[in-house]
């Protein structure tokens, strides 16, 4: 057997690696070089393997083997062939009664096969086919070793910005795909201010992520020269509505949401256009919304929502991409309890992060003097109608899964006292302070503290609550078999530091991790 | 979460009611209507109900009211009541509402709990 090999020197040349016997070798060169190819020939796979070392890879457009060789056969030099390129495509031809041999170098990643007799015809087809699927291949390649390097160069610039942050922002950024449209960015602009600015333009590709790393680089530009938060995203709106959907060419929007925080004023500003509302908790880990929700991405409208300004005294700043959201429905979990995990996972939580179909995006922010010295994180911050009642059992699973999300180290003890005591609260809740049913709500609030290993949790209604002597009432209850209000009673049995307040429309409740 | 029906067994001098899961507010009814057929059909001179609680990781305040009143009903009928519990989780709620002192609280293999 004879092999022939043709090959390239320039991308624009097309050069073929052919390997056959002599014969077929002189036929495959005529064949090649009349319709425009370079041929470099080898008389076996290991002549082959030569060509290859010595010229690179790289320089051949594709390979042309027989199957049968003696020696070393066509399918472990294409085996050989693909672990120096995955992208180089490869041709048999083979002879009748070569089916099951093809099968299997299809499966090993010949890209195609030619049977013989030979004609001229079926080897130049083939051969164009596996040059263009050759050049393909490679583009592809190359473009993915862009995107590679922009996500790294990313994640590199995202590392450094929040690197002078340490201790007070968590930020947790997981791509979908190589490159996309989400981008987070820290911008210091002096000593005491700071802008966090997470960006969302729809897409995982090439496209979306240079229309958000654009669009954040012209942001950061206006904002360290001074521009407020409502100039700058003035500004990008009127640029995306008249500059770049003007024509109705590109119909870009940008999901925006920008924090500005004042560590000398103890003050913090928030711009919203198109992402979830941030949330901002207190001390005791309480959350609440701190920003615009339900409004519009940067690119669809003239208006825009203002600038929310918040005081804080100390607490968590969290704001996070529809990515998270998203994730967080999927799981059946509160975006906090999520939230809480992706922040304390060191790296990609993959088991988590399965599920995601877009880019993740979460921040927290920790507005204490002294961050991380007993900081509460918020898990779960719940509102519900009075109608909730009969979803009790859906709203404790969607408790449990939540929990066991942020902190899978929960003992089942523990696990089940706080559920239950989360049921009883709100079914309290529910029944006596809701009865105005298009008025009242209940609240839910499940906070952890690492410092205590403690959950810490909160159940309020709107109702005007009821004084109810629990303590004298347990007695009796236990003395007399009483059937009534038992709830109060079990939850501070189950609980540490229950405290009822508000006229008992409010209940405060710990729950150690471990149990001694 | 197990909301099905509860099953039931009645053999000698026992009325005994399985709950096949937690007893809550969406699920006391259930089990106290499958008590309530059980002991209508139990034969004349029967003296003890015996509640299975295992597959219960949970009951609320309705399930333990559920629970006080079959206790309550049955010592005006001069019956006992046993629980089956081997939970702990429900064993520290029968024991801090004191329903323990009330009717005799064993684990799985009948010894006391």
């Amino acid at each position: 057997m004879i092999a022939v090999i043709s090959m390239s020197t320039s991308p624009a040349t097309r050069r073929l690696l052919v390997v056959d016997d002599p014969v077929a070798l002189m036929i495959c060169e005529t064949s090649f070089k009349k319709a425009g190819y370079e041929v470099v020939r080898a008389g076996s796979a290991a002549a082959a393997r030569r060509h290859l070392e010595e010229f690179g890879v790289e320089s051949f457009s594709a390979v042309i083997s027989d199957l049968r060789m003696p020696g070393e056969d066509g399918l472990s030099l294409i085996h050989h062939l693909h672990t120096l390129d995955a992208a180089i495509s490869a041709v048999l031809m083979t002879a009748e009664g070569d089916k099951a041999l093809v099968t299997r170098a299809l499966r090993e990643g010949a890209q195609n096969f030619v049977d013989k007799p030979l004609t001229q015809a079926a080897l130049v087809a083939a051969a164009a086919t596996a040059v263009a699927a050759t050049t393909k291949n490679r583009r592809l390649a190359s473009e993915a070793s862009s995107a590679r390097a922009m996500a790294e160069t990313q994640l590199l610039l995202l590392g450094r910005q929040t690197s002078k942050l340490a201790g007070r922002l968590k930020l947790s950024f997981h791509p979908h795909a190589t490159a996309g449209g989400d981008f987070a960015a820290v911008y210091e602009l002096d000593e005491h201010r700071f802008v966090i600015l997470v960006t969302d333009v729809s897409g995982h590709d090439l496209r979306a992520a240079y229309h958000s790393a654009y669009l954040q680089g012209l942001a950061r530009g206006l904002l360290v020269n001074g521009e407020d938060l409502a100039v700058v995203f003035a500004h990008l709106n009127r640029l995306l509505l008249e500059e770049w959907n003007g024509d109705g060419q590109i119909n870009l929007s940008l999901a925006a949401c920008a924090v500005c925080v004042d560590l000398s004023r103890h003050q913090v500003q928030v711009l919203n256009c198109g992402l979830p509302s941030p949330s901002l908790a207190s001390r005791e880990g309480m959350a609440e919304h701190a920003g615009a929700t339900g409004s519009s991405p940067l690119g669809w409208f003239d208006d825009l929502p203002p600038v929310v300004i918040r005081d804080f005294n100390q607490g968590l700043l969290q704001f996070w991409s529809d990515g998270l959201k998203d994730l967080a429905e999927r799981h059946g979990v509160s975006t906090l309890a999520l939230a809480y995990r992706l922040h304390q996972s060191s790296g990609r939580d993959e088991g988590v992060l399965k599920l995601s179909a877009d880019d993740v995006i979460a921040t927290r922010l920790d507005l204490s003097d002294h961050p991380g010295r007993g900081t509460r994180y918020p898990l779960m911050t719940e509102s519900y109608a009075a109608g909730s009642l009969e979803r009790i059992d859906t709203l404790q699973d969607y408790f449990e899964r939540s929990l066991r999300m942020a902190l899978p180290q929960l003992g089942e003890d523990t696990l089940v006292n706080t559920l239950l005591c989360l049921r009883e609260g709100l079914l309290n809740a529910l029944t006596h302070g809701c009865k105005r049913p298009d008025i009242d709500r209940a609240t839910l609030q499940v906070a952890y503290a690492p410092e205590t290993e403690s959950l810490h949790v909160c159940i309020a209604d709107s109702g005007p609550g009821h004084n109810f002597d629990y303590l004298h009432h347990e007695e009796r209850a236990a003395r007399e078999l009483v059937t009534e209000h038992r709830g109060l009673i079990m939850m501070k049995h189950l609980s540490r530091n229950l405290q009822v307040s508000t006229g008992g429309s409010r209940v405060t409740m710990e729950f150690p991790l471990t149990t001694t | 979460m197990n909301t099905s029906v509860a099953s039931q067994i009645s053999r000698y001098d026992t009325v005994t009611c399985v709950a096949p899961g937690d007893i809550t507010t969406t699920t006391e009814k259930a089990f106290a209507a499958l008590v309530e057929r059980a002991v209508a059909a139990a034969p004349r001179g029967w003296k003890r109900l015996d509640l299975d609680i295992r597959a219960a990781r949970m009951i609320d305040s309705k399930g333990l009211n559920l629970l006080v009143s079959l206790v309550k009903s049955s010592r005006e009928n001069e019956r006992t009541v046993r629980l089956m519990a081997p939970q702990p989780s429900v064993r520290r709620i029968l024991a801090f509402t004191r329903i323990d002192q009330h009717a005799e609280v064993v684990t799985e293999d009948g010894s006391p709990a």
